[in-house]
């Protein structure tokens, strides 16, 4: 260091001449930004304008149509229950600024801010619901069972008869005992199974109403990397109802699955008490059963398949946004053809805000981890709302354009990569001071670490495809960059995992790591605060992109979210959210049936 | 050894970089350099401003002094002298700030760095647009003298908030001032000053309490510690960016094989 005694550098003087006056001059240019425009709407005021005339001026919460209807709800309550509930007559006075409208991005809807909170939100309640009512399993070792030990044949009218069963069973159906409750099908009609094979000669033997259509649904690069991964083998996809898990826990669900696919099989089958029904139910409950999470930790002990346990490389694959595009190295793509390249940015900005942060840092960091009013939908809003990832987004896609022509490989070495994480985080940080209504609408440091984690990991993982390097630029950029720069990051101790991550980010050792698509929100550095998980799941998912990979982690999980009966849509996250803060999304779980009209 | 030991002196370093910020940030960390003083503000108003005790009133102990109890042996407590709140029993208090992100004279992370460097006795957690400052009653009245009385603050845009503390990132009222959701403070146009209304907890102060003119913008222009892409560009600080990715290098480095690590 040079404590000041150094001569200022040529480069020094060059920045610092009259600089002032000559950035007036850029002000015109960026007032053609993405950005700027959807600003202007959502506050209605010049973003660049460093005053608010209108602070203090705004009606308090009475700005807001949703807190009028929640205001007017609440006394309703309260004179019927007669206890108070809602009251804005106690606790900080709410509007006394602009209480914006949220821009779902990718949309033109504009909705009240309180519409994205979870509890509000229909469709990122079933985007969890969707995820934790999913376990896959392997039917090898059953027919093997079936085969050798009971001497059945397995043959394309058996398994179809298998998997007709097996949908009226996972439904709440029963098979073997001829007295039994039986569960509405009004209520569970979002249960069901279908079919994954990577092999031809099965897909065509199979009842086309149970097969997740692979090369339909992907574009053909990537279906043929998903059939080779999957292979010669049969997997099913259970779909749990969404009333299980919104009764029980995630935990319900390979239970619930592997208990009414052995029924499915007693049936089909015509199987009796024997020996073998504990080897078909122990394939189905252990040894050829895909769960989307593991347990976490004691402390927020919570069964398999609930979102502390999803692995990130798991939500990777459960993001479906870039499936209809060639799988091809990014780096091939961004330095050819610069619209070509905005797609898979596109995409990729669409899955981690809508999907990697609202799974974490809204649903997992306010339900699992606190609790109560939920503070992390503002955190987790930012990736989804007002199109701000995707301005930084565009003016990535043109900067990695004009930097990588001609260059087929980008080393996965930190001094290498540097250079594009400084570029777009200082460009990401000139945009907040730049555009103060964009700072103010990102109001917390949590939004901004959000963000820049984002693009640092993103940008990382796309170039190199190397997961590894993605965290660490995440961790570079959030806990140094932007740190040093502003001299704030995110709310208090929200730069702890930035330090202790930027070691353990080649870690495999206990307590410490593993390799990045497979750690979790369990895993121990990353669950102190809301805003960094869409970055790892950034770094899972822009590598994937970034190595021209048709799946993350695992071919099977990839293809199961690709499923169109699936009730939330992981190709269109954005779309769906928006659909249910305008009330016309239909979620499953709903009890309406048994409780009668009020 | 035949060679003698060389005496190396000892020479703090606070922060890199030649251009102004570099040298702002060097400033407020050392405790060797003063800084300027810019407003008074009496005693009493500082309590009052506090809200912890009335003004007059004694302070609340929460254990005798230090010279009337009888401790074990300790031998840090022959090296590390009390201050003068720990020393006569003081309850712990304290100050709590909110710095605007629009060119603000000091910022979280240099509060923190300021006050491990220029107090004793502290405990203090930063966050994006706030810093909280623990320490005895008495300690933390002397603190928040120098804090409200010299360049550390700007009255329209750093702020004394014990709650309700956002405001940080929005843009500013019509007056200049940073917002605050409770209006703990007005600008007075006959007086040109900014006064509080309300204390630091926002209960409202028996008469208002001045605190000085705000900064005009090229005076917070050139006090700005934040590097900013229309006066100190971020992208152009070469030696702090090579600081930092050299960190992160032996970061990485170190976690995953530190005997990679080379030219420490």
């Amino acid at each position: 260091m040079t404590q000041g005694k150094k001569e200022r550098t040529l480069r020094d003087i060059e920045y610092s001449y009259d600089l002032f006056d000559i950035a007036k001059k850029f002000l015109e240019t960026e007032k053609q930004r993405e950005v700027y425009k959807t600003m202007r709407k959502i506050f209605d005021a010049d973003p660049m304008l460093l005053t608010d005339k209108q602070m203090y001026r705004r009606g308090g919460f009475r700005q807001s149509k949703r807190k009028q209807e929640f205001m007017k709800l609440a006394r309703q309550i309260a004179v019927e229950r007669g206890i108070p509930i809602y009251n804005r007559a106690v606790g900080i006075p709410l509007g006394q600024r602009a209480l914006e409208p949220y821009l779902i991005s990718g949309t033109d809807t504009f909705v009240d801010f309180d519409d994205v909170h979870h509890v509000n939100n229909a469709a990122i309640q079933q985007m969890v619901d969707d995820i934790k009512r999913t376990v896959i399993l392997n039917l090898d070792i059953p027919h093997r069972v079936l085969q050798v030990r009971a001497g059945k044949e397995i043959t394309p009218e058996t398994v179809n008869l298998y998997l007709e069963t097996i949908q009226h069973t996972m439904a709440g159906g029963a098979v073997a005992q001829e007295h039994m409750a039986e569960i509405n099908p009004g209520l569970t009609k979002d249960a069901y199974v279908k079919v994954i094979t990577g092999d031809d000669e099965i897909r065509d033997m199979i009842d086309r109403r149970f097969i997740i259509d692979i090369e339909g649904l992907f574009h053909p690069d990537r279906a043929k990397q998903l059939k080779q991964a999957i292979g010669n083998t049969m997997y099913i996809v259970v779909r749990v109802p969404t009333i299980a898990v919104r009764m029980a826990d995630g935990g319900v669900v390979y239970r619930w699955a592997a208990m009414q696919s052995t029924m499915a099989f007693v049936s089909a089958y015509r199987l009796t008490g024997e020996s073998i029904i504990s080897d078909l139910a122990f394939a189905a409950k252990s040894a050829q059963l895909i769960q989307m999470g593991e347990r976490t930790w004691f402390a927020r002990a919570r069964s398999q398949n609930e979102p502390g346990g999803f692995p990130f490389g798991f939500v990777a694959d459960f993001i479906q946004c870039e499936r209809d595009l060639p799988a091809r190295k990014f780096l091939d793509v961004i330095s050819e053809d610069l619209e070509e390249g905005r797609k898979y940015l596109y995409a990729l900005s669409e899955g981690v805000g809508a999907i990697g942060a609202v799974l974490f840092d809204q649903y997992w960091l306010s339900f699992y981890m606190s609790g109560g009013i939920g503070f992390s939908t503002t955190v987790a809003s930012a990736g989804y709302c007002g199109n701000v990832l995707e301005e930084f987004v565009e003016s990535l896609t043109e900067m990695l354009h004009k930097y990588t022509k001609h260059v087929k490989r980008i080393p996965p070495k930190w001094d290498t990569i540097r250079w594009f994480v400084d570029l777009v985080i200082q460009y990401g940080m000139e945009s907040y001071e730049k555009f103060p209504a964009l700072t103010e609408f990102h109001w917390g440091g949590a939004h901004r670490i959000s963000l820049i984690g984002d693009l640092a990991a993103s940008v990382a993982g796309l170039l190199t495809g190397s997961a590894s390097l993605g965290i660490m630029s995440m961790h570079y950029a959030i806990g140094l960059l932007m740190k040093e720069g502003w001299l704030r990051t995110g709310w208090a101790g929200q730069e702890v995992q930035d330090h202790v991550g930027t070691p353990y980010a080649c870690s495999c050792r206990i307590e410490e790591g593993v390799v990045t698509e497979l750690r979790g929100m369990n895993y121990p550095m990353a669950s102190y605060t809301a805003g960094h998980s869409s970055g790892y799941v950034a770094a899972a998912a822009g590598s994937m992109i970034g190595r021209g990979a048709a799946f993350s982690t695992s071919p099977i999980v990839k293809v199961a979210f690709a499923d169109p009966h699936l009730i939330f849509d992981f190709k269109h996250p954005r779309l769906s959210i928006a659909k249910a803060a305008l009330r016309q999304f239909q979620p499953a779980g709903e009890r309406d049936l048994i409780i009668g009209i009020k | 050894m035949s060679e003698k030991k060389k005496k190396i002196k000892y020479e703090p370093q606070f922060y890199p970089g030649t251009e102004k910020v570099s040298e702002r940030r060097r400033k407020l960390m050392d405790p060797e350099r003063r800084l300027v003083k810019l407003r008074d503000i009496p005693d009493d108003d500082i309590v009052q401003l506090l809200g912890h005790r009335a003004p007059g009133s004694l302070y609340t102990s929460v254990h005798p002094p230090l010279d009337e109890i009888m401790e074990p042996y300790d031998p840090i407590r022959d090296l590390v002298v009390p201050t003068p709140g720990a020393q006569a029993g003081d309850r712990i208090r304290f100050v709590q700030f909110t710095d605007s992100f629009w060119s603000p004279v000091i910022a979280p992370w240099l509060r923190a760095r300021m006050y491990f460097n220029r107090f004793r006795g502290v405990d203090t957690v930063i966050y994006s647009g706030r810093e909280i400052l623990e320490m005895r009653e008495r300690d933390v009245e002397a603190a928040t003298r120098l804090l409200i009385e010299t360049e550390v603050f700007d009255p329209a845009r750093t702020a004394l908030k014990g709650l309700t503390v956002h405001g940080h990132a929005l843009r500013l009222d019509s007056d200049g001032l940073m917002f605050d959701a409770r209006r703990r403070y007005v600008y007075d146009k006959e007086l040109k000053e900014v006064v509080y209304i309300k204390d630091m907890h926002a209960r409202v102060l028996d008469d208002p309490i001045p605190v000085g003119r705000p900064l005009s913008e090229e005076e917070l222009n050139e006090m700005d510690v934040t590097y900013r892409w229309n006066l100190t560009p971020y992208k152009s600080r070469t030696e702090l960016l090579l600081i930092i990715t050299r960190a992160t290098n032996f970061r990485i480095l170190g976690g995953f094989k530190p005997d990679l690590i080379k030219g420490m």
